[in-house]
Order: C-alpha cells, then sequence, then structure tokens
C-alpha cells in the first residue's frame, strides 16, 4: 500500500462522488466540482484522477448497459472504497492539525 | 425523442486515437451526451468548438500521462540513436520559419507545389485505403469473409447458389457462420410520410451471429423467422431515429414494407449497416419452389473465419467441398471454382480469382501516385539546391567554427520539414475539402456507399501525409545538404578566405534543365487543354426549363417468391431483369404505369407527362445511302438508343432541325419510325441529308460472329439534343414507344406549372402509391437539381485540374529560371575575364545564349516530340483536337523564361570591372 497522501485534486474528486451519491459517472462529478468550487476545471484531469484512484484502489467501477441517447456507449459508473474515505479521513486530519493553533482567518498575518 | 447529433467525425476519430482502451468508450459516451446538451443550449457551431477544445485537452493530458506512467526521460546524450546535437531543435524550427519568410518566392512556389502533390496522394491513398481495406468496423470484422464461384468461360461474373450455401454451411469448418443474404427494394409506408423505396435484407439468422453484434433492443432474426418465412424486420438504430423517433416501445410494432405489413422484432445498435449500408432485414426464407431449383437462387455467402483459420486454409477446404459439389452436380457445377476472399476485397470486387493481382496493382497506383510527389520534391530541391549553394560560406564558416555535418544537415533537413510540413497542412485541408465533395458525390450517385467506407482524413490518411511531408523534406533538404556539406566544403573554406566559396554545377544540372523544360512542355499543354474543355463544359445551360422537371427512374418491386437475380457478386434482386417467370410482373407494371401517367396528367399542377427508356448498351447500326443503288449495307455505326413517348420532345422544348417528331401512330404495328439527333446525323451521314435514310439494327448472336439483323428504320425526324454537350457529343437515336406496353425500369420526367417542381414530389410518390402500393419512384429529382450538381462535379474537376496545372507552371518556371539563373551566375567571372582581355560583348553574349538556348532548345524538342506522339497515340489530346495553341504558349513561356534568367547575370558579368573579375579569380 501506498503511503503517499492525497493530491488536493484527488480529494475534490473523491468529495464530488461521496456529495452525488448513487449512480456516479464522468459528467455529474465534474459538474459538482465546478458548483462546489466555482472554478472551471480540466474534464480530461479528472478523468485521468478517477483512473488513478482506481490503480491505487480508492474508487472502484462497474459499465453500464449501452444507453442509446450517447449512441449506444455505456457510462462507467464509481463508487469511492472504504480505503479511500480512510485516506480522506487522514487527509482531513493532517491538515486539520496543520490548522490547529492558527487563526482560521488568518487575521494578523500577512 | 429524436436522434442525438454527432459531435465532428474527426475530431471523434483522434479523440479515440488517444485515450487508452480503457477509458475510451465511457469518455466517448460522456462527450457525446454533453456535445448534445451543448448543441441544445448553444448550438451547433459552438458544441463543434468546444468538442475540438476537449478533444486537443483529453489529447494532450492523456499523451502527458502515457509518458509518466512509462518513465519517458528525454535528456540523454543519444535520443532514438541519434547523436543529441543532431536532433533538430526549437531554434531550428525558429530559423526554418525565418528562412520561409526571408525567401517568399520560392517558399510561396514550393508550398504550393508540394501542397498539390500531398493533397493528391492523399485523396488517391484515402480512395484505395477504402477499397483495399479488409477490416470491417465489426467485432474481429477482418475475419469476416464472402465465398463466390468463379466461372471459368466468364471473366468477372462469380456466382453461388442455394445449393452452394447449403453444402458450405454443413460442410465447411474453417468458416463458421456461414450465411446469406440477398438485397431488393421495397416501398416504405409510414404514416405521416409519402411512400418510398428503401432497401430491404433478406439475410439468414446466421448473418446476425456472424457479424457478433447484439441488439440495443429486442432480438435478431431467428432460425424459426427463416422457417417459417415470418413477417418480421429489424431495424438499424438511424431508421428508428428517422422514421420512429427513437420510441422505447417499437419492438413490437407493426410497419409495412410495399403492400405487406411487418412486425419490428428488434433495433440494432447505432453503425451496424451490414451488409453494405443497410437498416432492414428481413428473414431470408426459401419455398420448397426454391429449393427444388436451388442452382437457379443466386445469393451472396458470407462467413467468419474460424480460430485458427486462414484465407489460405478456408480456400483449400472450400476447393475439396467445391470438388465434392461438381462430382454430384456436374452439369451446374463442373466449370465452377469456389473462392474465398475477405468481405471488403469481395464487394469492390478486388482479389477476383478471374482478375489476379488487382490489389497488387491498386497499391502499385498508390505508389505511382506517390511519386509524383517525389517528382515534385526533386523539382523543389533543385530550387532549394540552388539557394544552398549561395549559402555554400555560411556552411563553411560553421563548419570551421566546429558545426558537425550532422548538425548542419539537420538544421537544411528542419529547414526543408517546415516547408513541406506546411504544404502537409494546406494539402491535407484541400484534400479533405475533395474528399468531402467526392464522399457526398458517391452517395449520391451510387444511393449509398458501404459502412465502413469513409473517405475522411483518417488517423491513417493523416500519417501518410505526414510520411510524404517527411520523405519529401528528405528529399527537397538531406540531398542539397549532403552534397552542400561533402568534400567540397573544405575545398569552398580553402577559397573563403578570398575569393568566396561555391558548389561546383555539372552535365548533371545541364541534363536538369532539359529534363524541366521537356516534362513541362509534353505535360502542360494537355493539362491547359483538359482543363479548358472542362471548364468550359461546366457552365453549360440545361438547354430546357429543367427546374419545372421532376425525374425518377419508375420500378416496380418484385415479389417476395422470386430469388433469382442478375448480379450475383452482391446480390441484389431489384436488378434483376429476369431469368425465371416474371410472375405477371410486366402485365401489372403495364397497367399501373400507364395508369399513373394518366392521373399525373389530369394534375391541374401539371404540365405534361413523358417517358424514356434509356437502353445504354451501345449496339452496333447498319445504315444505307441513297447513292447505293441497290441499298446495301455499306458500314457499320454506333449509336445510343433511347424509347420515348409521343409528345417528348415538344415536352423538354427540343426543336425539330427537319421533318416530324414521333406521334402516338408511329410506335403500332411494325414501328419503323426513328428520329436521330443532330449529332448522331453530323457523325454517321456528314454533311449528306439523313432524313429519309434507313438504318438497322445489328446484333451479335454469339461469339462466332453470327448477327441478327432487325427490320429496316427510318430516320422521319433530326431534332436538336437534349443537354446536347460540345464536351462528349452523344449520336442519339429515339424510337417510338406505347405508354401502355412499358417494361421497367422507365425513366419519368413531369414537367409541373411551377417552378421550382419540388412542390410536386410529394404529391407525385402519394400518386403512384395509390395506384399500386409495389410501384416505386427511385431516385426522384428536380432536373435542375442534377444538372447543377453534374456541373459542379465538372467545375471541381476542372478546378483540381487548373490548381494541378498551375502548380506544374509555377514550379517549372521557376525551376528553369532558378537553374538557369544559377548557370549564368557561376560564369559571371568568366564573362568578367573575357571582357578585360578585350572580347567583343556581342560575341560574349552570343557564347551565353548560345548555351542557353542550346539547353532549352533541347529540353522544347524532346517536350514537342512526346506530347504529339503521346496526342497521336491517343487520339486526344491539344493537337489532335485543333487547339495547338497550348503547346505553343506552353513552348514559348518556357523559353522566355529560360532566356529572361540568362539576360540577368550575364548583364552584371558585363558590367563587371576587369580588376574586379581578376581579383575574384
Amino acid at each position: 500500500m501506498s503511503h503517499q497522501g492525497l493530491g488536493d485534486f484527488e480529494q475534490m474528486v473523491l468529495l464530488a462522488i461521496l456529495h452525488l451519491r448513487g449512480e456516479v459517472y464522468g459528467v455529474p462529478i465534474v459538474d459538482e466540482i465546478e458548483r462546489r468550487t466555482e472554478r472551471s476545471v480540466s474534464r480530461a484531469a479528472v478523468y485521468i484522477t478517477l483512473r488513478r484512484l482506481e490503480e491505487k484502489g480508492l474508487v472502484s467501477s462497474w459499465m453500464s448497459e449501452p444507453i442509446p441517447e450517447r449512441g449506444g456507449k455505456p457510462r462507467r459508473y464509481v463508487r469511492v472504497e472504504p480505503r479511500g474515505v480512510v485516506m480522506l479521513r487522514e487527509s482531513r486530519e493532517a491538515v486539520d492539525r496543520m490548522w490547529r493553533g492558527l487563526d482560521p482567518r488568518l487575521e494578523g498575518i500577512r | 425523442m429524436t436522434r442525438p447529433p454527432e459531435p465532428p467525425g474527426l475530431a471523434r476519430r483522434l479523440l479515440a486515437r488517444a485515450l487508452t482502451e480503457d477509458v475510451r468508450e465511457h469518455i466517448d459516451g460522456d462527450l457525446c451526451e454533453l456535445y448534445a446538451r451543448r448543441c441544445a443550449r448553444d448550438g451547433t457551431a459552438s458544441a463543434r468548438t468546444w468538442y475540438w477544445r476537449e478533444t486537443a485537452s483529453f489529447s494532450a493530458r492523456f499523451f502527458v500521462e502515457r509518458l509518466r506512467t512509462r518513465g519517458h526521460t528525454p535528456g540523454n546524450r543519444r535520443v532514438g540513436g541519434f547523436r543529441r546535437d543532431a536532433m533538430p531543435s526549437v531554434l531550428d524550427a525558429r530559423l526554418a520559419l525565418r528562412m520561409l519568410v526571408k525567401y517568399p518566392g520560392l517558399s510561396l512556389i514550393s508550398v504550393t507545389g508540394m501542397a498539390v502533390a500531398i493533397a493528391i496522394g492523399v485523396v488517391v491513398f484515402s480512395v484505395s485505403a477504402a477499397m483495399i481495406e479488409t477490416r470491417l468496423p465489426l467485432p474481429d470484422g477482418d475475419r469476416l469473409v464472402a465465398m463466390t464461384n468463379a466461372l471459368g468461360t466468364e471473366p468477372g461474373q462469380n456466382r453461388a447458389s442455394l445449393r452452394d450455401y447449403a453444402a458450405w454451411r454443413s460442410e465447411l469448418t474453417s468458416v463458421r457462420d456461414v450465411a446469406a443474404f440477398a438485397t431488393t427494394r421495397r416501398n416504405l409506408v409510414v404514416p405521416g410520410t409519402a411512400p418510398a423505396p428503401v432497401r430491404i435484407v433478406r439475410l439468414s439468422a446466421s448473418g446476425f451471429s456472424m457479424t457478433r453484434t447484439a441488439p440495443l433492443l429486442g432480438r435478431t432474426l431467428v432460425d424459426d423467422d427463416e422457417r417459417n418465412d415470418a413477417r418480421v424486420v429489424v431495424i438499424g438504430f438511424e431508421e428508428w431515429q428517422r422514421h420512429f423517433a427513437a420510441s422505447p416501445d417499437i419492438v413490437g410494432r407493426q410497419m409495412r414494407l410495399g403492400s405487406e405489413p411487418y412486425t419490428i422484432v428488434g433495433v440494432m445498435p447505432e453503425g451496424f449497416r451490414f451488409p453494405v449500408d443497410d437498416g432492414y432485414w428481413i428473414p431470408l426464407a426459401f419455398t420448397p419452389m426454391d429449393r427444388a431449383r436451388s442452382d437457379a437462387i443466386s445469393l451472396t455467402i458470407v462467413g467468419r473465419l474460424a480460430d485458427g483459420a486462414t484465407l489460405q486454409s478456408a480456400q483449400a477446404e472450400l476447393a475439396t467441398v467445391g470438388a465434392r459439389t461438381a462430382a454430384a452436380h456436374p452439369g451446374a457445377h463442373e466449370r465452377l471454382r469456389p473462392w474465398v476472399r475477405s468481405y471488403t476485397r469481395a464487394f469492390f470486387d478486388i482479389d477476383n480469382p478471374e482478375n489476379p493481382g488487382s490489389v497488387a496493382k491498386a497499391q502499385l497506383f498508390r505508389l505511382f501516385i506517390s511519386l509524383l510527389l517525389v517528382v515534385v520534391a526533386v523539382n523543389v530541391a533543385s530550387l532549394v539546391y540552388a539557394r544552398t549553394a549561395t549559402r555554400a560560406g555560411e556552411i563553411a564558416v560553421r563548419t570551421a567554427l566546429g558545426a558537425s555535418r550532422a548538425r548542419i544537415v539537420t538544421q537544411l533537413f528542419a529547414e526543408a520539414l517546415v516547408l513541406c510540413g506546411t504544404a502537409s497542412v494546406i494539402g491535407l485541408a484541400v484534400a479533405g475539402t475533395v474528399l468531402a465533395k467526392l464522399q457526398e458525390t458517391a452517395e449520391r450517385r451510387l444511393g449509398e456507399l458501404p459502412f465502413w467506407v469513409d473517405l475522411g482524413l483518417s488517423p491513417a490518411v493523416i500519417t501518410y501525409a505526414l510520411v510524404l511531408a517527411i520523405v519529401g523534406a528528405a528529399i527537397v533538404g538531406v540531398v542539397p545538404a549532403l552534397t552542400a556539406t561533402g568534400r567540397r566544403v573544405r575545398a569552398n573554406l580553402q577559397q573563403l578566405s578570398g575569393h568566396g566559396a561555391h558548389m561546383q554545377l555539372g552535365r548533371a544540372w545541364t541534363a536538369l534543365i532539359i529534363a524541366q523544360v521537356s516534362v513541362a512542355v509534353a505535360v502542360l499543354p494537355f493539362a491547359v487543354h483538359f482543363t479548358e474543355e472542362v471548364l468550359a463544359e461546366s457552365t453549360r445551360d440545361a438547354g430546357y426549363p429543367a427546374g419545372e422537371f421532376l425525374e425518377a427512374s419508375l420500378v416496380m418491386e418484385r415479389a417476395d417468391g422470386a430469388l433469382t437475380c442478375g448480379r450475383i457478386g452482391f446480390c441484389d434482386q431489384s436488378s434483376d431483369t429476369g431469368v425465371v417467370e416474371r410472375l405477371g410482373l410486366d402485365q401489372r407494371f403495364h397497367a399501373g404505369a400507364a395508369e399513373l401517367i394518366r392521373r399525373i396528367e389530369s394534375d391541374p399542377a401539371v404540365a405534361g407527362v413523358t417517358v424514356r427508356i434509356r437502353d445504354n448498351e451501345r449496339i452496333e447500326v447498319e445504315r444505307v445511302t441513297s447513292s447505293d443503288a441497290d441499298k446495301r449495307p455499306i458500314s457499320l455505326v454506333r449509336g445510343r438508343v433511347e424509347r420515348v413517348a409521343a409528345g417528348f420532345f415538344a415536352l423538354y422544348g427540343m426543336p425539330m432541325l427537319a421533318g416530324r417528331a414521333l406521334v402516338p401512330g408511329d410506335a403500332h404495328g411494325g414501328a419503323t419510325a426513328v428520329v436521330v439527333n443532330q449529332v448522331f446525323a453530323e457523325i454517321h451521314f456528314g454533311t449528306e441529308v439523313a432524313l429519309g435514310r434507313r438504318l438497322r439494327f445489328v446484333r451479335e448472336r454469339d461469339g462466332a460472329g453470327d448477327v441478327d439483323r432487325g427490320p429496316w428504320l427510318e430516320i422521319i425526324g433530326i431534332v436538336r439534343d437534349l443537354e446536347s454537350s460540345a464536351y462528349e457529343p452523344v449520336g442519339r437515336m429515339y424510337l417510338p414507344t406505347d405508354v401502355t406496353q412499358l417494361s421497367p425500369p422507365v425513366a419519368l420526367a413531369v414537367r409541373t406549372r411551377a417552378s421550382p417542381a419540388a412542390g410536386f414530389a410529394p404529391r407525385l410518390r402519394e400518386l403512384a402509391a395509390d395506384v399500386d402500393p409495389a410501384l416505386q419512384l427511385q431516385g426522384l429529382v428536380i432536373a435542375a437539381e442534377r444538372h447543377r450538381q453534374s456541373m459542379q462535379l465538372l467545375r471541381w474537376q476542372g478546378v483540381v485540374a487548373a490548381a494541378a496545372m498551375v502548380s506544374v507552371l509555377l514550379l517549372s518556371a521557376a525551376g528553369i529560371y532558378a537553374m538557369m539563373s544559377f548557370t549564368v551566375t557561376r560564369r559571371r567571372r568568366e564573362i568578367g575575364i573575357r571582357s578585360a582581355l578585350g572580347a567583343d560583348p556581342t560575341r560574349v553574349l552570343r557564347s551565353i545564349f548560345a548555351r542557353a538556348g542550346a539547353q532549352i532548345g533541347a529540353g522544347l524538342l524532346v517536350g514537342v516530340v512526346g506530347t504529339v506522339a503521346v496526342d497521336r497515340a491517343t487520339g486526344s489530346g491539344p493537337v489532335h483536337d485543333g487547339n495547338p495553341a497550348a503547346l505553343l504558349v506552353v513552348a514559348a513561356v518556357m523559353t522566355a523564361i529560360g532566356l529572361l534568367a540568362a539576360i540577368g547575370p550575364a548583364r552584371r558579368g558585363l558590367a563587371i570591372q576587369p580588376t574586379e573579375a581578376l581579383r575574384e579569380e
């Protein structure tokens, strides 16, 4: 198992999946990140991140039946695996520890 | 629900290339989904731009990702086996761009010439690839094969019968899922739209398992459908979207094909158009009568190579099975030789056992066209060589400063690569436009193109263009570079201190000049002549009010039981002109066509209706002349024959030049009247009066020379021809036909009172369906539109020819100018010295021009002799067609360019001061 922590973008993708619940695939994940962060993200980067997360065993995926509205192409649905949840939690805790003792608004710091 | 919009095809293919297999399908689906949303929200143009941006983003990101995961780390001393200093760098590219701008004339000419050559190469590559490609866009599509019998005595005619199908299906082990199909046409009757003929495939159930494609909805055909001759149909994705609004509860619904109701049992996924470009599949059922005469039932038989089998092993097994069949049925099979080949090649009749080596020929042709680029590249190379020669000093200095030969060659190669790369991009853009036009024209002319044929810019085509660019760059850049950096560089270095460096020229240079002039003089007149003719023809008027005419081919669909057909390679029952009984179709057609004509005539929107039956077969005609006392036939002439209804000429507004038009009575009781067009009269009777002359048809009965002679016919009128063409004059004979006794196919023409006639088209279809649901109006089109398309095609040919011609002319002119000018410049010092020694300037000039004149003269001589020889051999060309001006103009232009190129340097040579000339020495 890799002891590497999660990158910012990986965290965003995992959190978007958790927010969406149910049958989650690439299109809504990008929409969710853009909606919540209020900035545009590279769609290609999201798919590459999803693949990387799956290689790390943090998410799993499965293909749907062909969908006529998409020209008969299937969707690849994803869900966060328990290990992904653990990693997210650890990342969050690490950041929290770093923030501890600092003013949340960083008042007085230039 | 409507059909989802399709993203740009090229972008989609590029994207598919860029993505790895594990993510390709769902990312494509996601982007298709988003594309549809964007189309609805922002419009198609904006969505297309967005899709292209996403393609670029995905391609770049996934490329970087691949490099990252492979641990690719550039920066070694040697990269890909090359010294690093010999690898082209960004600086090389910048220098190359600077050279491109610094010599705009050379760049423009070179890029234009190369771009035209690359465009031609790409078009030929794309078309030939579509024909010799063996892969179908189906799972393991390259393992699909077609099986036929070659007939020993009829080259090119292949056949496979129901008996073969039964034998091959049960006995072959190297070919699995053996299936058979035949196509026919039926009127598709969908509520809300006028009936229109569509192609139907009668396909055996095994055909679907062979393609390994599951239905999108419902099921495919099954064996029970065949056994019970069930009235069930599987429809294509596009048909489902277009005619049934992608209804999810389509399965189980009824539709009508001709007069029969069918139940829809399944919908195939998008892109499934097997066997050609089809969207309706019904069971291939056989009656006991069919089985009893199984040799007479022709089919297209296909299958899938079994695991481990090859075409060779399948061929060997098929030959064994064929020998068994021949032994059991010697009468029908004795001379037949079974043959298996790739499905796609069978479609285009490539790899035909009667025509071996057709693939090799196609590849050879492709190679030949690629050589065109080499010829152009050599031309450009000679220009670049002249420029490189002027940089001999720079090259020598760089060598002295420590630049390796590889480094200098690389830089010169980079310059050529930028030049050829620019040409490649322009060539691809031109080829893309031409190919799109070609695809559109082919679809319109043929009705449909095979589903695997896409004449777009595929990744393979783009790769080919890039390879052409690299080959071109190698010729244009490397050859002059190697020459400039060879042994001579040391000598140049030694000379550099006092006299400047230069490259030596020899006999090869003289030969190049002669070759350049002769090729230009030999080729260009033909191109000028052809372009002139085609462009003049493309402005031709239809000759009649084509906007008021609707034209269609009137045919009748065959009864289901009749499975015999004429064309056997890919069996199309609708083209069958009848080998077995016609099941009373003739009578039905006679009555239907006559009634349809009567109803059209009585419609208030119609000014008139007429028919013609084209006999495209050119037949022999005997004629007699009045000067021949015993009326003995004196010669055989050719004519194209059309049978037309009385009133045909009047409806089209074709004036009678002599005699009278055909009248209804001419078609009855041993019809002997014939009207000919002006071209026919002029070709076959010269200045004599054609009116009253007698003709008769002569048909060869068999190969032994026996002929059948028809009754004598008399020319009763001469008519100005319809759409008369000076480019391709066609002599025509018009015979009378009785509209109550018409046989399909009949060309029906309806003249409406209003123009354009398009508004009447749905009404016409309704009338036909009302008279008889089996009556089909195929290829219904406004005559003006058909004429416009023909003219547009000609214009395209003219424009392409003109572009090729201009680029050849420019290249030749520039090449000759550069070479002549360079040759004379090299003699500048000699001219100066001779002047210094007191030579007469006139004599000096004469000696210079004598040499230039001799080189140009030799080139002209070779070129003119070549043109005249080709002209005479082919019976066509500028001289033969009375247009020698093209030849003279080209010869004069080349001479003028060559002499102009010599004048400037010679004058500068004469003006040189003797001391300066001696110092150079």
